[in-house]
């Protein structure tokens, strides 16, 4: 029977991904295996040459980041960098947080909003009707009064 | 997560850091054989995460593959600055490197000499030995940090482990010959 796997093409994938076979991409395990099975000796002799490299490797010390990094980098987290988009949804997020509650007070919060601009807007087009008025009768009195001085007036 | 950081919420930020802080100083680690330097990446890389969190668009990349990426070329810039200062104060350097290593532990004595031969290696094959070999990183998408095939990243990780076995020889030669 003919292996799905060459001599070589095991060879370059042994000397890519190293003797052990999990590290190897998923395709290729299954017919690597089946190849040992069949050149026991050829393939063990190239894994062989792999594996001290694969332990010197393993070896390396992994280096632990401490807490003073862990808390140096989430200080460095500002929201204001991260919200450079603006939207109305991220602000009501900000205001209320996030959840169904949330959602309810944002939805209240709206309508009071909207209720007392209304009122506000209703409110001030009144004063500023009064205000003409002010204005008006200022005019008036203003053109009321004589412009002719009476003598001993000014004294 | 990435959306929720971008609205500034400070748990998924947290979240994040411990999801990736151990994997981003490893890999800076690796690539720099400098923990000191390896720390100072990792915090540029949550750094830039921060600011472009909001013009993350889903499904272009992985987060975690763009994350890495970002560490990787980081490491790459080090690299060429540090190669350019090595190349003007090169005799100096040798003498301390002979020193430490003298004064090292067994075990530690063989970990150095890893990371020696591994800092000789070009610093593609450094980036892709650290994805596959020692992050444990399947090679599609270590190729898609790295911008290449998978054939590319397949033909670095050997001439990469080439270059290493050769090196820790010659190392071994040296040592014996003393």
């Amino acid at each position: 029977m003919k292996p799905d796997m060459s001599m070589e093409q095991f060879g370059d994938l042994a000397a890519a991904y190293g003797a052990d076979f999990e590290q190897w991409p998923m395709e290729h395990q299954e017919p690597a295996i089946a190849l040992v099975a069949m050149r026991p000796s050829e393939t063990t002799e190239l894994l062989k040459q792999e594996v001290g490299l694969d332990n010197n490797l393993a070896a390396l010390p992994r280096q632990r980041p401490g807490v003073d990094l862990r808390n140096k980098i989430l200080r460095s987290f500002v929201p204001s960098i991260a919200t450079d988009t603006f939207s109305i949804a991220g602000l009501f997020e900000i205001i209320f947080g996030r959840g169904k509650h949330a959602r309810g007070f944002a939805f209240v919060s709206v309508l009071l909003l909207v209720a007392s601009g209304a009122v506000g807007g209703y409110l001030g087009g009144d004063l500023l009707i009064n205000t003409q008025d002010t204005a008006v009768w200022d005019v008036q009195v203003f053109y009321d009064h004589s412009f002719v001085l009476e003598p001993g007036a000014g004294t | 997560m990435v959306r929720r950081i971008a609205t500034g919420d400070s748990l998924a930020a947290q979240q994040l850091v411990d999801r990736h802080l151990d994997a981003m100083v490893a890999i800076a680690r690796h690539m720099l054989n400098d923990p000191i330097e390896a720390e100072d990446v990792a915090q540029e890389v949550f750094l830039k995460v921060w600011v472009n969190a909001a013009k993350w668009k889903p499904g272009a990349a992985l987060f975690r593959t763009w994350m890495h990426r970002v560490a990787i070329n980081l490491c790459y810039d080090r690299l060429r600055k540090k190669r350019e200062i090595y190349m003007e104060t090169l005799p100096e350097q040798m003498d301390e490197d002979a020193t430490t290593a003298e004064q090292t532990v067994e075990q530690r004595q063989i970990a150095l000499q890893i990371e020696t031969a591994m800092g000789g290696l070009a610093p593609r094959q450094r980036a892709a030995l650290t994805l596959c070999h020692l992050q444990e990183m399947g090679n599609i998408e270590a190729a898609s940090i790295m911008e290449i095939s998978v054939e590319a990243l397949e033909s670095l990780l050997s001439r990469g482990r080439r270059a290493l076995r050769a090196a820790l020889h010659e190392q071994k030669q040296e040592l014996l010959s003393k």
